[in-house]
Formats: C-alpha cells, sequence, structure tokens
C-alpha cells in the first residue's frame, strides 16, 4: 500500500523499488550511514557487521530458493562452505585473483546446488526439506574427509586483494564487504522482480498450474537452486578471506536451520524480511553473549544461551508468525490509513 | 433463532470487513444472503460459526445471538455443538478421508454409536449417490459428490441451522437444482433452518422465504423473497432484468443508468 | 557369516527402537500436523528421569520408565500450552521453526540440569535374559526394544484406523479449521497427541539409553536417526516408521561392521543417505500418503 497521493501511470514506475522522494532520501542515507560507520562505530562491531553482511548474503540467496519459489532448503550452510572452501583452495593453492575467485566459488556452489536441487523435482514440503539436510550432512563429511580440501585440519584462506589493494585492516575488509552486500540486495530485488521472478513465484504457488502455462517447471527449480547456492557460495568466500581460516566445524548441520529461522522470522516473502531475520537475531546473540555473569554461573552460560535464544524464536513467531516484516506492513499500513481506517 | 445485530469485523487490525451487518433466521427458517464478490459475505458465515480467529479475524461490535444466548465469543467447537454447522465455500473436506469417515466426522459430538448408524442411514436416504461413494477417498470424488458429501456431514450433527456458503460453486445446472431442491426438503422434513449464501441469486430467491442483500459489508436491502424478485434495484443489479422483464441490451447500456442508491 | 547374521540380528533390534522414536514423531504430526524437530529432546528427558530414579532414588527400572513416561506427557503439555497453542492454525514452517526454538530451549535445560556426566542403566526393563544360537547373541537390551517397539507399533496402528478420536485426530492434521466447526475438541485432540507423543518418545529414549550410557549425545540422534526414519517411512504412518526403523538399523550395522574402516564416521550420515535415495524412488516415503492435488 503507498501513501495517499502516490499513484502509479506506468509499468515502469509500478515496478520501480524505491517509489518516493521520501523512500530515497532513506535509502541514500542509510547507505551512507553504512559507509561512515567504522568512524564511529567500535571495531568489534564492524567485526559483528562484517560477518553480518556475509550472512545477509547468504539469507537473500535462501530468500529466493524458498521464499520465492518455494523450494524449502537447510542446506544453506553447506553451500557456504563449498563457496568457502572453493575460494581458499583456489586462492591459496592455485593463485587465482581474489575477484575471479568470489565468482568461480559463487558458480562451484550453484553447481553443486543444482545437483542437490534434483530432487525437488519429485519431492515437496517437508521431505524436501529432508533431502536438503541429507545434502548438507554428505557435503559436510565430504568436506572433511577429503584430503585436498585440508581434512579435519582446515584450511588457510587469504587476505583479499584487489589489483594493487590489499585488504588487511577491519575497516577496508567492511567496506568490501558493503559493496558486495549492496550489489547483491540490489541482485536479489531484481531477480525478484524480473521474468525470473515470476516463474519462481508461480512454481511455489502452484507448479502444476505452471508447468500448464508454459512454464519449464523443472528449468525454474534447478535454476532457483543454482541462484540460491550462488549467493551462498559468494557469501561463503567472502567470509573465508575475512576469517582467514575454514574448518568442516564451522558449518555445522543446525546452522543450516538457522537460516531458515532468520527468513521465517524475519518475513519469508522479502528480500527485506531476510535484513530484518539476520539483524534481529545478531542483535539477541549479541546481547546473550555479553551478559556479565559471576563465576558459579559461567558453566551454566552455554545452556542458558541456548535456552534463550530456542525462547526469542518461539517469542518471536508468537509475536508475529508471518515475520517481522509482516509485523512493519501491517504498522506502515496502519499509519497510512489513519484516521481512516475503522474507528 | 439466530440474531446478528450490527456486526462489525476486522481482518489482521486494520482491513475493515463487516461495517454493520444486521439479520434473523428464524426457527425452521430459510434465509438467503445475497451480494456480489467481496460484500462480506463468508465473513458473516465465519464469524456465526466462529473461525475468525484462524484467518487472524476479530468481531469487534455488534454481537450474535443463538437462542437467546451470545455466541460472538465462543470457541468454533463449542458454537457447532449448540447446534450451528457451517458448509464451508469451495466444498471443504477432510480431503484422505474416505467418505464414510468424514460422514463419521461430522457426527463428532453424537453420543452413541448407535446415533452414528441412525444418521448416517439417514443421510445416505437423502444422497443416495454417497452410498456406493462409501469408501473412495473424498479428496477423490467429482464436485457435486463433494457438495453432497458436504452437506451431508453437516446434517449429521443434528444441526439447529446449517449455513450454506455458495453451494453451487462450480456445478452443473441439473445437479444445481437437485441440490437445492435436497436443501429445500432438508429445511421441510427435518425442521433445521437455513442461512444460504448465494451467489445464484435466482436460484436461491426461488427456494427461500426471506432474503438480505449486502453490499460492502453492511445489509443493504431486506424482504421477503417474492417482494425482492420484484425489487427494481434487485432486478437490475443481480437479476439482470430491466424494467419490463426483459434481458439487458448492451445498446442500453450508453442510455440512462439506474445508480445504486444505497451506497454510503 | 557369524558377522552378518549378527549385525543383521542387531540391527533389527537396534532399528526397532529407531522405528518407536519415530513413531512418536508420527503421533504428532498425525494429529496436529506439526513436525516435532525437537523429539530427540523428549526422548533425551525421558532417558535422563528415568536414570534418577533408577540409580538416584532406587526405583525399580520398569518404575522408573513409567515415571519418565508420565512426567515427559506432562512436559509434552506444557509445550503444547505455551508453544503450540498460540501458533495454532498457522503455516507448517512457522510451527516447524517453533519445534526448532524448542529444540534449542530443551537442550539447554537438559544440560543446565544433568551435565555431560553419563548415567548407566542398571539392568533391563523386562527380564527376559538374553537368547544365544550358537556364537550369535541377541542381548536382554536389544530384546526388550524390539518387543516394546512392536507392541506400540500395533497399538497405535489400531488406534488411529479404527477409533473415533483417532479419525478425530487424522482430520485435526488436516484441517484444523474445519475439525473445529464440524464439533472435534481440536485443543482435547493436540492435547491427546502430544502426551501420547511424547510418553513414546520417552519409552524410545530410555531403550536408546539401554544400549550404551545416557548422555549429551542422545539428542543428535533424535536429528541424524530419527527424522530421516520418520521422513522416508512416510510421514503419516506407523508400520511405516516401524519398518522403516528396522531397515535403518540393519543397514547401520552393517555398514558399520564392514564399512568402518574405509570411511571413518559413516555411520551417522547412513540413515540420512538411505533416506535421500528411498525419496528419490517414492517421494512420499514407503508408506506414506500422497498428497492430494486439484489445480
Amino acid at each position: 500500500m503507498d501513501p495517499a497521493g502516490i499513484y502509479r501511470t506506468s509499468y515502469k514506475e509500478d515496478m520501480s523499488v524505491v517509489r518516493t522522494r521520501g523512500q530515497w532520501a532513506i535509502l541514500i542515507g542509510a547507505i551512507a550511514a553504512a559507509v561512515f560507520a567504522p568512524f564511529y562505530i567500535s571495531k568489534s562491531m564492524i567485526n559483528v557487521m562484517t560477518l553480518t553482511s556475509c550472512i545477509i548474503i547468504a539469507t537473500m540467496g535462501l530468500q529466493i530458493l524458498t521464499g520465492y519459489a518455494g523450494q524449502i532448503s537447510v542446506g544453506q550452510a553447506a553451500f557456504y562452505g563449498v563457496g568457502a572452501y572453493a575460494s581458499a583452495i583456489l586462492v591459496n593453492d592455485y593463485h587465482v585473483p581474489f575477484l575471479l575467485s568470489v565468482v568461480l566459488s559463487g558458480c562451484i556452489a550453484a553447481f553443486i546446488g543444482s545437483i542437490f536441487g534434483i530432487p525437488s523435482l519429485r519431492l515437496k514440503g517437508f521431505y524436501l526439506v529432508m533431502a536438503t539436510f541429507a545434502g548438507h550432512a554428505i557435503i559436510i563429511y565430504a568436506v572433511s574427509h577429503f584430503h585436498f580440501t585440508g581434512g579435519m585440519v582446515g584450511h588457510k584462506a587469504a587476505y583479499p586483494v584487489i589489483g594493487p589493494v590489499k585488504f588487511d585492516t577491519v575497516d577496508k575488509l567492511y567496506w568490501l564487504n558493503l559493496v558486495f552486500l549492496i550489489i547483491f540486495t540490489y541482485l536479489a530485488k531484481n531477480i525478484g522482480r524480473g521474468r525470473w521472478g515470476r516463474a519462481f513465484i508461480a512454481v511455489r504457488d502452484n507448479d502444476l498450474a505452471a508447468n500448464v502455462m508454459g512454464i519449464n517447471v523443472w528449468q525454474t527449480k534447478i535454476l532457483a537452486f543454482a541462484v540460491g547456492c550462488f549467493f551462498a557460495g559468494v557469501a561463503g568466500s567472502l567470509s573465508a578471506h575475512y576469517v582467514g581460516f575454514i574448518h568442516p566445524t564451522q558449518f555445522h548441520l543446525m546452522d543450516g536451520i538457522w537460516y531458515l529461522g532468520y527468513l521465517i522470522v524475519g518475513g519469508l516473502s522479502s528480500v527485506t524480511g531476510c535484513y530484518f531475520g539476520v539483524i534481529f537475531f545478531t542483535f539477541v546473540k549479541q546481547i546473550l553473549t555479553h551478559l556479565p555473569v559471576s563465576m558459579e554461573m559461567a558453566q551454566y552460560v552455554q545452556p542458558m544461551t541456548d535456552v534463550a535464544f530456542g525462547a526469542v524464536i518461539i517469542l518471536a513467531l508468537i509475536f508475529d508468525p508471518r515475520g517481522l516484516y509482516h509485523r512493519w506492513e501491517l504498522f506502515k499500513a496502519y499509519y497510512r490509513i489513519w484516521p481512516l481506517a475503522y474507528k | 433463532m439466530l440474531l446478528l445485530q450490527n456486526l462489525e469485523v476486522v481482518y489482521s487490525d486494520v482491513i475493515w470487513v463487516l461495517r454493520g451487518v444486521s439479520m434473523e433466521v428464524p426457527e425452521r427458517g430459510m434465509v438467503c444472503l445475497l451480494g456480489s464478490n467481496g460484500a462480506g459475505k463468508s465473513t458473516t458465515l465465519k464469524a456465526v460459526s466462529g473461525v475468525l480467529r484462524i484467518e487472524l479475524g476479530k468481531v469487534t461490535g455488534g454481537h450474535i445471538e443463538f437462542e437467546g444466548r451470545r455466541i460472538d465469543g465462543m470457541k468454533a467447537q463449542d458454537i457447532a455443538e449448540a447446534g450451528i454447522i457451517q458448509c464451508f465455500e469451495g466444498r471443504r473436506l477432510f480431503e484422505h478421508l474416505t467418505t464414510e469417515e468424514n460422514l463419521k466426522m461430522g457426527g463428532y459430538p453424537l453420543p452413541t454409536k448407535a446415533e452414528t448408524r441412525k444418521r448416517l442411514d439417514m443421510v445416505y436416504t437423502y444422497f443416495p449417490k454417497l452410498t456406493e461413494l462409501k469408501h473412495r477417498i473424498s479428496g477423490y470424488l467429482s464436485g457435486g459428490e463433494q457438495q453432497m458429501l458436504v452437506i451431508g456431514r453437516a446434517l449429521m450433527a443434528k444441526p439447529k441451522v446449517m449455513l450454506l456458503d455458495e453451494p453451487s460453486l462450480g456445478l452443473s445446472p441439473m445437479l444445481v437444482s437437485q441440490i437445492f431442491k435436497i436443501v429445500k426438503n432438508i429445511n421441510q422434513e427435518e425442521g433445521i433452518g437455513i442461512l444460504l449464501v448465494e451467489q445464484n441469486t435466482r436460484a436461491a430467491l426461488a427456494i427461500t422465504t426471506y432474503g438480505y442483500v449486502m453490499e460492502n459489508g453492511r445489509t443493504v436491502l431486506e424482504g421477503s423473497s417474492e417482494k425482492l424478485k420484484d425489487n427494481e434495484d434487485v432486478r437490475e443489479f443481480y437479476l439482470g432484468l430491466t424494467r419490463v422483464g426483459e434481458r439487458k441490451s448492451f445498446r442500453d447500456a450508453k442510455h440512462y443508468k439506474r445508480r445504486k442508491r444505497w451506497l454510503a | 557369516m557369524d558377522v552378518l547374521i549378527q549385525a543383521i540380528l542387531d540391527g533389527i533390534c537396534v532399528g526397532a527402537i529407531y522405528g518407536l522414536g519415530a513413531m512418536g514423531l508420527v503421533v504428532i504430526q498425525k494429529s496436529s500436523g506439526v513436525f516435532n524437530m525437537a523429539q530427540g529432546m523428549l526422548m533425551m528427558f525421558g532417558a535422563y528421569i528415568a536414570a534418577m530414579g533408577a540409580l538416584s532414588i532406587g526405583m525399580p527400572l520398569w518404575l522408573s520408565v513409567v515415571t519418565a513416561m508420565l512426567l515427559s506427557a506432562l512436559l509434552g503439555l506444557t509445550i503444547n500450552f505455551i508453544v503450540m497453542r498460540p501458533l495454532a492454525g498457522e503455516s507448517v514452517f512457522t510451527q516447524l521453526m517453533a519445534t526448532i526454538g524448542l529444540l534449542s530451549a530443551l537442550y539447554g535445560i537438559i544440560m543446565a540440569i544433568w551435565g555431560t556426566y553419563p548415567y548407566v542403566y542398571p539392568n533391563e526393563i523386562i527380564p527376559t535374559g538374553n537368547i544365544e544360537i550358537g556364537d550369535i547373541m541377541v542381548s536382554a537390551t536389544y530384546l526388550n526394544g524390539f518387543l516394546l517397539a512392536v507392541a506400540a507399533c500395533i497399538g497405535l496402528s489400531l488406534f488411529y484406523q479404527y477409533s473415533k478420536e483417532g479419525i478425530a485426530m487424522r482430520g485435526t492434521s488436516e484441517d484444523e479449521e474445519l475439525a473445529g466447526s464440524v464439533g472435534i475438541r481440536v485443543t482435547k485432540v493436540l492435547r491427546l497427541s502430544w502426551i501420547l507423543g511424547s510418553a513414546c518418545a520417552a519409552l524410545a529414549g530410555v531403550l536408546f539409553g539401554s544400549l550404551g550410557s545416557v548422555n549429551y549425545m542422545l539428542g543428535e540422534i533424535g536429528l541424524t536417526a530419527i527424522i530421516p526414519v520418520v521422513v522416508f517411512g512416510g510421514l503419516e504412518s506407523f508400520v511405516g516408521a516401524l519398518m522403516a526403523g528396522l531397515i535403518v538399523g540393519v543397514v547401520t550395522m552393517i555398514a558399520g561392521a564392514y564399512l568402518e574402516v574405509a570411511l571413518p564416521g559413516i555411520m551417522p550420515v547412513v540413515p540420512l543417505v538411505i533416506m535421500l535415495i528411498v525419496l528419490i524412488f517414492k517421494p512420499y516415503g514407503l508408506f506414506g500418503e500422497e498428497r492430494i492435488e486439484r489445480i
């Protein structure tokens, strides 16, 4: 719903993401605030924000796969891992330039993702979830036991180098990740608005009807997996070069489920929902890890964090089962119709 | 018996759907609720049977009374036990259960197996087609058979009032008249009050005794079916007839057009 | 040859226990449509309570197990009240995510109470004694598991297929709104399903615990073994859960006996791989109901 007085007169206007001058102002302001962040936010927060931006990119990939195309996947963490490993190996062992390596690892993750997406042609709903879960377990098992990935020892990843610039400080890495985040948000929004986005949504809503209408369902589903895993692979490679070291235990079985959680709590059907979900959870995690506790209580910290985390998810879902984005949309609608809404 | 007064319903806290609906279904009465799409007819029925909560809806004003008691806050299963059964729009069934299991589900509130057996036999006499389909999975039945099953299931629970939401949806004209005949029989022989929501205005006015017309969440017209059939507004907007009783011709569209004067 | 037969027999018994754990999940799924990811945690809870009863308080094991089942049922009821009821009628993913949140919360609570110390049960529930045929032995614990699992399967299947309550539960899982409007006491149905499902979980947890020790790893079995078993057995079938459990048990044991050297650590992955293979051929699991779709 748009504010009063805003109406669209052409298809281009109808499809545009940023509608009013006010929205442009907010968007530019937000980007500016993000760019100048290192000058007024502490280093540890910048660290958190950089990692969060990688997670957001991966979540946006999941949003395209699950939110738009309806193929629920809990394997996103595994493809994140595939991207991380691929990039680390390409850059460290084969000396591939950084930008090329990022794109290549995205493609490798996309390729492997399409293979694991083949079950989606036959499976639906919860059965598909478990198939992706199995896929995740298999990938992680493979990665922990192959020799060239370093097995259980892990693998190093060098700092990113683009041309003459070496990104080795926290600030520079933050800006690099920010650029990628903006590019990929734009990509995600555009995929949603375009021809493929519509195909995804058609397949999600009723794939039999989509098939009858002429959409190649097979192609669409595999493409959804490929795109979603491309995002995950890129995010993984970015985080690998940020952290500097990767190890199979970083890609736990539950992480894939958490990605789905970010999406559901944030709002399944929109890119903005990804932002809401990931930021909300990062916020909660930060609060929980920085609570001051006494020595006797220290042994209870980990279990209590788990309890609190679980409780927060449940409460967020009870508060608005359609995700925080839905609550935000309701708020906007209420505000825009006021005082003309009922009563 | 069933009384709605100035009912107001809101969805998701922001969408105001019903803005003052008042109607009455007397005992053994046969009442129809007419209106075009989006008028709020299904919402009215859902408010009566108490399933609004699942669709994020709330009754925010007015009240619903059944046999003197207020039922607008009650849970759906209590309202069903009190004797109000709704047949939802679009032939909603337990698709993975068989026909007979669906009917048995309808008879859930009945106390003994013998009762259930008796009611089952009664339903089979009204809908003989269902006897052949006893053990077929109900999701695979044709539209007409499903509609019969839905009405049969509603009958099982010894209702005092049945709320029928667009029973003629997607059915052939012959089946529609068949089903409507059966509904009329049920009303007369079993003494069950019927509130019929229909788009098929002609058929609805033919079998009912009283009618209400809804537009944009309000009841705008009411009267006995005889009077409604002759009412000029109804004829123009719902029956497609001109003042003389002939079908409207498109040629007249540009000439004097009757306007809906009841819109606020 | 003996190794193979031993592996198969062990597999059948362990598999039956997998099946029992899976059946608890199926109970909850069949009645409320919710796939309870936290089932493993419920199992762990039951196992620990029984261990406390038998070891700390000194009750006979069978009494501890019954107590554990009752307390688990209570926990299930509480979960239903606090978590599931507010989310009634919401989409399946939402309820699924809620159970995942539950997974995390329960794990934390269990860890906080009992820590990482392993408990070992003193004896078996039903004193059947071991069965020995030549070099092959079926231990009493394994035998227990098998008998109890089969009994539960028969009981639950009959209940759901033929009793009025059972049909009501199946209807509720399909369409809660419709069930309510027909007069089915939806709250009662959901409470009953959580009670039954948790009690099943507790029993399965005790049996798993009796295989080795009751420790913090028990919950993982819920994710890596029970859930694949349920999925490829078909989400709505008890017989399917048992069959699937048996298959998984046998294959895992055989894989463990022969493949452990070549592919170390393969055993946890086996159920998932089996599941994937089965799903390719039978998309709704071995005994699952096909979802009816009409355009």
